[in-house]
């Protein structure tokens, strides 16, 4: 059974834009699946309609053999964590709560709505932290850690949901080198330990070598490449990252910079 | 490359300046506020000549009796009461009604409009009137005041309230719909602990507000202080009444300091 399968997604925005122009792809479980493009791709259209924070204008997206629908949104979320590029925790609340909020969609509203959880989520949530390796921080506000320990965090509350899908927007995009690694590393460990299929959004062509199993290449919101990372080569990056106005302005700025030095 | 000095250098045009329209609209704020005074006969001839009626009228308030400062103090008391029951009120009724209000959390139009037209209305209702309303329905006394104050400020609490939720960063409530969490469980984990110390700094400042106009409530016959202001008033007992609003003007000051501390120990 495939983890996720897209059949022909389109997704165009009310304003006009066209982010994804019939995608259709099957993502295997337990791979590590990098979709890698410049910004403004449509990289995370893609991967956002992938748990149903997009809803695709045509197409259709299934998970685990689940069409996404309204109806059953909630119940494909609770097995489909997500890693965002801001880390998204609530500064305000300490590491524990914010990992216990990965629990939220097992629990009834009522019960969760002091606070309140189970012995057995909290262990599940202190397993999710030893597993990031923030075990000591658990009482401590989200806010007052650094960018790559609130990343850990933001792992820590997609195991919490005991995944079998982690999707990761962008995860390392506002880290510096030495903690993207250390959250890639968590990643791809996660992935190749736990059987959990991992899909991540990069724009960095040397992590994407480095971690994917599989690569897949968008473009203007059509996919142009897919294939191991072996098989991307400068001449597929070039047309990767070939934005034909961008281009053409860059070599303007050169020109004028020039007549006036 | 040697520098050339600044004159030298043909510098890139800058764009057109955009015109600057703030004159214009000074001047003719000026001018309706003139009107305005002019309408109103508003006019500094009018304060000089008033000036000594002023001091003259004030200088009658200059020996507070205290002898029955313990009944005032009870009386206080019974208004800082009101004024906590009609915050408490206010406060769930926002609590509740508020995430409904909010653009980004309101399931939809519909209920959006509803919630925000419900909370304008409450606002809207001015809370002598309702205290008026409410003493016919209820009788004399401080629960009609704390019903009254609870219905005007729900309408504030519940704008406010809405307004923060709104300004809270969209990832945060994206984070709780992508683990699958419900509407009540999104504004328990994210809503609400996000915006924890604007609410906090707005409850105290209309609890500060309900105690205040609690205090004028009296005199529509909703209890506390405002009702002994009023008699005292009304007798030209103007010791008792500076009494009465030397204990009112210290409250509201002890008031005061007591919320700063509390906004302080929240950051």
């Amino acid at each position: 059974m495939s983890a996720i399968v897209m059949n022909q997604v389109v997704k165009t925005y009310p304003n006009g834009t066209s982010a994804v122009k019939g995608i259709s792809l099957t993502i295997e479980p337990g791979s590590f699946t990098v979709i890698l493009g410049p910004s403004g791709a449509g990289k995370s259209t893609l991967l956002r309609m992938m748990n149903g924070l997009e809803t695709p204008t045509t197409g259709t997206v299934h998970v685990h053999n689940t069409l996404l629908t309204r109806k059953t949104l909630r119940t494909v979320r609770r097995t489909v964590g997500m890693v965002f590029q801001q880390f998204n925790l609530v500064g305000r609340l300490n590491v524990m709560t914010n990992v216990l909020t990965g629990r939220l969609a097992y629990r009834s509203w009522l019960g969760s709505m002091l606070h309140l959880f189970r012995a057995e989520d909290f262990e599940i949530a202190h397993e999710a932290l030893a597993r990031v390796d923030l075990s000591e921080k658990a009482w401590i506000r989200a806010d007052q850690l650094s960018g790559g320990q609130q990343q850990r965090v933001g792992i820590a509350r997609a195991l919490a949901q005991k995944p079998s899908i982690i999707l990761a927007d962008e995860p390392v995009a506002s880290l510096d080198p030495l903690t993207s690694a250390e959250v890639l590393d968590l990643l791809k460990s996660i992935c190749k330990n736990d059987n959990i299929a991992v899909v991540a959004n990069l724009h960095q062509v040397e992590y994407t070598r480095q971690y994917a199993d599989r690569v897949i290449g968008i473009n203007a919101g059509q996919v142009i490449f897919d294939g191991p990372p072996a098989a991307l080569t400068d001449e597929v990056i070039e047309a990767l990252y070939r934005r034909p106005e961008v281009i053409e302005e860059a070599n303007h700025v050169a020109a004028t910079t020039l007549a006036y030095a | 490359m040697a520098v050339k000095p600044l004159a030298a250098q043909s510098l890139p045009p800058l764009p057109p300046r955009p015109r600057n329209l703030m004159p214009i609209w000074a001047t003719a704020l000026i001018g309706v506020v003139w009107l305005a005074g002019v309408q109103l006969d508003i006019s500094p001839k009018t304060l000089i000549y008033g000036w000594d009626d002023i001091v003259e009228y004030f200088s009658r308030y200059g020996h507070p009796d205290f002898s029955q400062a313990p009944s005032y103090v009870k009386l206080m008391l019974e208004t800082i009461a009101m004024g906590f029951w009609g915050t408490i009120f206010a406060f769930v009724v926002a609590f509740f009604i508020a995430p409904f209000a909010a653009r980004n959390l309101s399931p939809n139009a519909w209920t959006y409009n509803l919630a925000r037209e419900a909370l304008n209305f409450m606002r809207a209702m001015p809370d002598v009137l309702l205290a008026l309303v409410f003493v016919a329905s209820f009788g004399l006394g401080p629960l009609p005041g704390a019903l009254a104050l609870g219905v005007h400020t729900a309408g504030f609490l519940g704008k406010f309230f809405a307004e923060s939720l709104e300004r809270v960063d969209k990832g945060r409530y994206e984070a709780l719909d992508a683990v699958g969490a419900g509407f009540s469980q999104k504004m328990m984990y994210a809503g609400w602990p996000s915006i924890l110390r604007e609410m906090s700094g707005y409850t105290l400042y209309i609890l500060d507000r309900n105690i205040r106009t609690g205090a004028v409530l009296g005199l529509v016959g909703a209890g506390g202080i405002g009702i002994a202001l009023y008699d005292t008033l009304r007798m030209f007992e103007y010791d008792q009444s500076a009494a009465l609003l030397i204990i009112l003007i210290v409250t509201i000051m002890l008031l005061d300091r007591l919320s700063s501390f509390v906004r302080g120990k929240l950051h």
